[in-house]
């Protein structure tokens, strides 16, 4: 018989059901033994179409489109969008409106980081933590809710301004709650650092080196946890960032370990802007008069979401509907670097390193296609009020 | 360093490979270049480490309808008839945004709807690729170069030359909701 030692690779498919996160993804790792040499990812199973669909619709539509191409930051992307289309207008947006637009940006952070101090406790398997950190965030939901009207998309955004106000009942609130989780930061803090079996799973483990953190054009915490200065709040002040500055925090390890430090100490800094926006919001309206019609041009807005740079360039035409909007979301920055770091990395490990980017795949991905008995079906904006009228009849 | 600065410096680094530039904000730079120099100028800016790619953006012109408008656009910026030619020709566009601080450097890339192709930056910027994908899927803008050249967002069976983000793809149409029983 012939030599037929070859050197097919095996290859582990993880997803789309993913284990990690209740999202879908399909990543594809390489692996010599219990060891990654390679990995690859495929995205777009969350994939609605949303950028065509822009060109579609008026800039009023497509911000409520807009904030929801994700679940968990989704005020980022609507902030993101109007913050662009008036510097498109030439409008400028009220002193209040900004501060709020940053007040409810950094309850967003507190939620977002909650949320995945959470899941990536349950990755590790430290249940406790994940009940914990879930129990924690839902003050902070409660209190959207309350200024907003809504626990996931807000939509307190409007071209111009906001639409609520903060009264005196909603500050209460506020200020109560971020006393309550700074006490439970504390701890949370004490935990990510001390707790042995966290630890295990956490230090020296994905350490990714500030050159290539840079080189890879890593962005938000899982860059900041790598020393790499990347914070758009801080460099690129938009909104009320400039009266109401951040500070940048940062840790030197490139483990998950610091990662988990990173957003950890993040929330005091929320905390603190949210004290400090409170104390001082400044009065006036919330809203100014924006055109219909926003004149021809083209603008690159950027915000710090909770997991990094957002990045929006619109297009205007001249009309009332944009010519292109595109959306790069932090996660597609990231997912590099997943795939960069897990090299070399035992298996059991890559659902950590997955889960300590904070990915978002709602985000990366923006069309739905259905596969009907007879193919592929597209949905269009009439189909799916239709669909959604006869699903609930 | 002042953003008038740091913009200024990117502009001298970029000179060489440049047609043309513009400063469409004050804290942007568009920097006109031809596909053939793009490596090159992707190079330079990712050498300095103050710079990173934040994103690719692609760009279908031909909704601005009528190419007077276009070629009109295009003089404003590109000095010299000659010139003005080339880009006439062209209405899809590559926007490669590098970004330091809340400066944004964009060198803008044209090509004609017909046989539009790109190099890949990937030998420079390793993350251009997942970007890369989404150009090549949804402009259908050749990259031969780029490393994997599978789809990223759009489904594998999804037909082979269609352009979703194109401005010519209106969808599949009216999808039969129930069968059609009572469309």
């Amino acid at each position: 018989m012939p030599e037929t030692k070859h050197s097919d690779k095996f290859i582990v498919p993880i997803g789309p059901q993913h284990p990690a996160l209740k999202e879908p993804g399909h990543f594809e790792f390489t692996v010599d033994g219990e060891t990654v040499t390679g990995a690859s990812v495929r995205l777009g199973f969350v994939h609605r179409g949303i950028e065509k669909a822009t060109e579609e619709r008026t800039y009023i539509q497509d911000l409520y489109l807009l904030e929801r191409i994700c679940g968990i930051c989704s005020h980022v992307h609507a902030m993101a969008f109007a913050l662009g289309v008036e510097k498109l207008a030439g409008v400028t947006v009220p002193e209040r409106a900004q501060a709020i637009r940053v007040l409810v940006a950094e309850m967003e952070r507190i939620h977002s980081h909650l949320l995945w101090l959470g899941v990536a406790a349950h990755e590790a398997g430290f249940d406790t933590l994940f009940m914990y950190a879930w129990r924690d965030r839902e003050k902070v939901m409660d209190l959207l809710e309350q200024l907003c009207g809504n626990r996931v998309n807000y939509s307190i955004n409007v071209l111009g301004g906001v639409k609520e106000d903060v009264n005196d009942t909603i500050r209460e609130g506020i200020l109560n709650a971020m006393d309550y989780l700074e006490t439970r930061t504390d701890l949370y803090l004490k935990l990510v650092t001390t707790e042995r079996t966290l630890i295990g799973r956490t230090r020296g483990i994905g350490i990714m080196e500030k050159q290539t953190a840079a080189r890879l054009g890593t962005v938000g915490p899982t860059a900041r946890a790598s020393g790499l200065e990347r914070d758009i709040r801080i460099e690129a002040p938009y909104a009320a960032y400039m009266q109401y500055p951040a500070r940048i925090v940062i840790e030197n390890t490139g483990d998950l370990e610091a990662r988990f430090v990173v957003r950890v100490k993040e929330l005091y800094e929320s905390f603190r802007l949210i004290r400090s926006i409170l104390s001082t919001l400044p009065a006036g309206e919330l809203t100014t008069k924006m055109p219909r019609r926003i004149p021809e041009g083209e603008t690159i807005s950027r915000v710090e979401a909770p997991r990094g740079e957002l990045f929006y360039y619109i297009k205007s035409n001249g009309s009332d509907k944009p010519d292109r909007v595109k959306v790069r979301t932090p996660s597609i920055n990231n997912f590099a670097s997943v795939m960069a770091t897990a090299v070399g990395h035992k298996l059991a490990d890559i659902p950590m390193i997955l889960s300590g980017i904070d990915p978002c795949f709602s985000c990366n991905d923006r069309m739905v296609s259905i596969r009907g008995a007879e193919g592929r079906q597209g949905v269009d904006w009439e189909g799916l009020r239709r669909y959604g009228i006869e699903y609930y009849r | 360093m002042p953003i008038e600065e740091i913009l200024k410096e990117a502009q001298s680094l970029l000179a060489p490979f440049a047609v043309a530039f513009t400063q469409p904000e004050e804290n942007r730079v568009d920097v006109i270049i031809s596909p053939e120099k793009l490596v090159e100028a992707a190079r330079i800016m990712e050498d300095t480490n103050i710079w990173y790619l934040s994103a690719i953006t692609g760009v279908d012109h031909s909704s601005s309808a009528d190419t007077t408008n276009e070629e009109k656009a295009w003089q404003r910026v590109v000095e010299g008839e000659e010139q003005t030619g080339f880009y006439y020709s062209g209405v899809l566009e590559g926007l490669y945004h590098f970004c330091k601080g809340s400066a944004v450097v964009t060198l803008r890339v044209r090509m004609g709807h017909a046989d539009p192709k790109l190099p890949s930056i990937c030998g420079v910027v390793p993350s251009a690729s997942l970007y890369e994908r989404e150009l090549m899927e949804m402009f259908g803008i050749s990259i031969e170069d780029t490393p994997v050249k599978d789809h990223l967002l759009l489904p594998d069976d999804w037909p082979d030359g269609i352009y979703p983000l194109r401005k010519d793809f209106k969808g599949f149409g009216q999808p039969e909701l129930d069968g059609g029983a009572n469309a």
